[in-house]
């Protein structure tokens, strides 16, 4: 049996111990065999330690060797007729064996009424055919515990992928809310105090309410409109922003911070674009277990969207995020027009939570 | 009760099936004869294939059965023994272990223990087995394997042969096959000197028209 590693349970140390317990069953076994229901003698342990002896080598060769070399690959019908060769060779072995070796091995015992051949091949198949199933068995757990630690490890580097992209939405935002809240400063405006209580309204909900696993849409919608409010401060009022919401069940709850880095996209790009005004869509639209998102913002030129480092968040960091939260249970789709650049996000949720 | 007197107090081993196995079957010429023994019992050794012969002679169809059952006995020996004028049957099988003869002897019929009367139906035609030596002198030694010899062994945990014990008297009966009883003879006579038989039970035949 092959270890995975010395700390697991079916490491080095577990192999050796395991092996040495099953072959001391083996030979409790057939002990308890030889001395045919009374008390065992010392002629039945030499016996069944003299039988034990026979077995070791098809055993292992059979468990050790053509199990992990033909059986674990899939070399059924190879395995087969080498497994049966083992029992054909090793049943002529035993003629040999018990009816002049052991004889000369142990010249002062009389191992007479024990067994017929048949019996003692057909003794030896049984303990053939148990150990590699015994094997076999003992492969799928070690198969098993791999693949969970391989779960396990693939977990934690998602979760920490996550938490990777979370850390990369904040202290980008905080850069340009701060930005902002300092032009308004210098410009001694009093919509500041109105600007601090919005953005201290979005950092909360990024601080404390975005580290879970789920939140309500309705939160999300809440966090979009005190983002939108609070960029007005920062454009003058110069973008056209429409945010039409349709939800139906207003407990219906998805992954936090989902659609906010599009719309910091939307509002970077759009921004940027040469048209007078900025125009950005949204549309958020809940029924059943579907949410749909879609946001649209004036076309913006190629070169900026080159620019993801400096934008913060790229779509293929979202795009990353979905495959991540929403496996096989969302679609996302980009639209590049000559005047409009949409993004649409498609969930569906097994169960409406 | 001849038979009972034949074995009467000694040790001899016993077992429900025969020594030997066919292929180790050696009939031998010699003992074919009248003998007397030390106790001066009288043996008439005939070879079986002779007796079978003379059986089909009578023509009486019971006689004829029974010389088609002792059919597997044709390489052996009938011994007529007779002891203060009572006689007993015996069937007797030749066999070679190591180029060594031996002999496996049971009774066929004792004159007082009729198989048809009570007494008959008790009793339980066990096999013996003797080592055979025919010595220049034209004597012959029958010497029987001792049942302590399985004993201690017993007693040292250094057999397994399948045996039980008569309820009645702790008499121990091996209970192995003849393959079994074979391998068993076979491993004994190579670990063993000739010494270990006959030590309790032993017959010596001379001719009995020798003088004394």
């Amino acid at each position: 049996m092959q270890s995975l590693n010395s700390s697991s349970i079916f490491g080095r140390n577990y192999n050796i111990v395991f092996n040495i317990v099953l072959w001391f069953l083996y030979y409790a076994i057939l002990v308890v065999i030889f001395s045919q229901g009374e008390v065992p003698k010392k002629v039945d342990y030499v016996y069944a330690l003299s039988y034990l002896f026979f077995m070791l080598v098809p055993i292992v060769i059979s468990t050790y060797i053509l199990l992990p070399k033909l059986l674990q690959r899939r070399k059924y019908i190879v395995f087969g007729i080498t497994f049966l060769g083992i029992c054909v060779l090793f049943g002529q072995l035993y003629t040999w064996y018990f009816d002049h070796w052991i004889d000369t091995i142990f010249s002062d015992y009389y191992f007479i009424s024990y067994q017929t051949k048949i019996q003692a091949i057909t003794k030896l198949i049984v303990f053939l055919i148990v150990s590699v199933l015994l094997n076999i068995f003992v492969s799928w757990l070690q198969y098993n515990e791999q693949r969970n630690r391989v779960l396990q490890l693939e977990n934690q580097r998602i979760q920490w992928q996550l938490s990777h992209l979370r850390s990369q939405i904040n202290p980008h935002f905080l850069f340009n809310s701060l930005n902002v809240i300092y032009a308004l400063a210098i410009e001694k405006k009093e919509e500041i105090q109105e600007a601090i209580v919005q953005l201290s309204d979005v950092l909360r909900y990024i601080i404390y309410d975005a580290d879970t696993e789920q939140i309500a849409l309705k939160d999300e919608i809440k966090l979009l409109k005190n983002y939108i409010a609070f960029q007005k401060f920062r454009t003058h009022g110069l973008e056209e922003v429409s945010f039409e919401t349709n939800v139906v069940d207003d407990s219906f709850t998805i992954y936090p911070m989902l659609f906010l880095p599009l719309l910091e996209n939307a509002y970077k790009h759009g921004m940027t674009s040469n048209e007078a005004k900025t125009a950005i869509h949204i549309t958020l639209l809940q029924e059943g277990t579907q949410c749909t998102f879609r946001i649209e913002n004036s076309a913006i030129h190629s070169s900026e969207m080159k620019s993801e480092n400096y934008s913060g968040v790229g779509l293929e960091n979202i795009k990353n995020n979905l495959e991540i939260v929403y496996p096989n249970q969302h679609q996302f789709l980009i639209e590049k027009m000559a005047n409009t650049f949409t993004v649409t996000i498609v969930i569906s949720q097994k169960s409406k939570k | 009760m001849i038979a009972g007197i034949f074995l009467l107090n000694s040790c001899v081993l016993k077992s429900l099936q025969p020594f030997y196995i066919q292929e180790a079957i050696s009939f031998e010429k010699a003992l074919v004869g009248n003998w007397n023994d030390q106790e001066k019992s009288q043996w008439h050794i005939v070879s079986f294939k002779t007796k079978l012969a003379e059986e089909k002679a009578k023509k009486d169809p019971l006689a004829i059965d029974m010389s088609a059952y002792f059919e597997r006995y044709r390489e052996g020996y009938f011994i007529t023994y007779t002891k203060n004028d009572q006689e007993a049957t015996f069937v007797a099988m030749p066999f070679k272990i190591h180029g060594k003869l031996f002999i496996d002897m049971t009774l066929i019929e004792d004159m007082s223990n009729n198989p048809t009367n009570l007494v008959g139906q008790h009793i339980i035609k066990a096999h013996t087995v003797a080592k055979v030596t025919i010595s220049d002198d034209k004597q012959i030694r029958f010497d029987w394997l001792d049942d302590e010899r399985i004993k201690e062994l017993q007693k040292a945990e250094q057999i397994k042969l399948s045996y039980t014990t008569i309820h009645v008297d702790d008499t121990l009966l091996l209970t192995a096959t003849s393959k079994e009883l074979y391998q068993f003879l076979e491993k004994f006579v190579a670990n063993n000197t000739d010494e270990v038989w006959g030590t309790s039970d032993y017959a010596i035949l001379k001719p009995a028209n020798a003088k004394p």
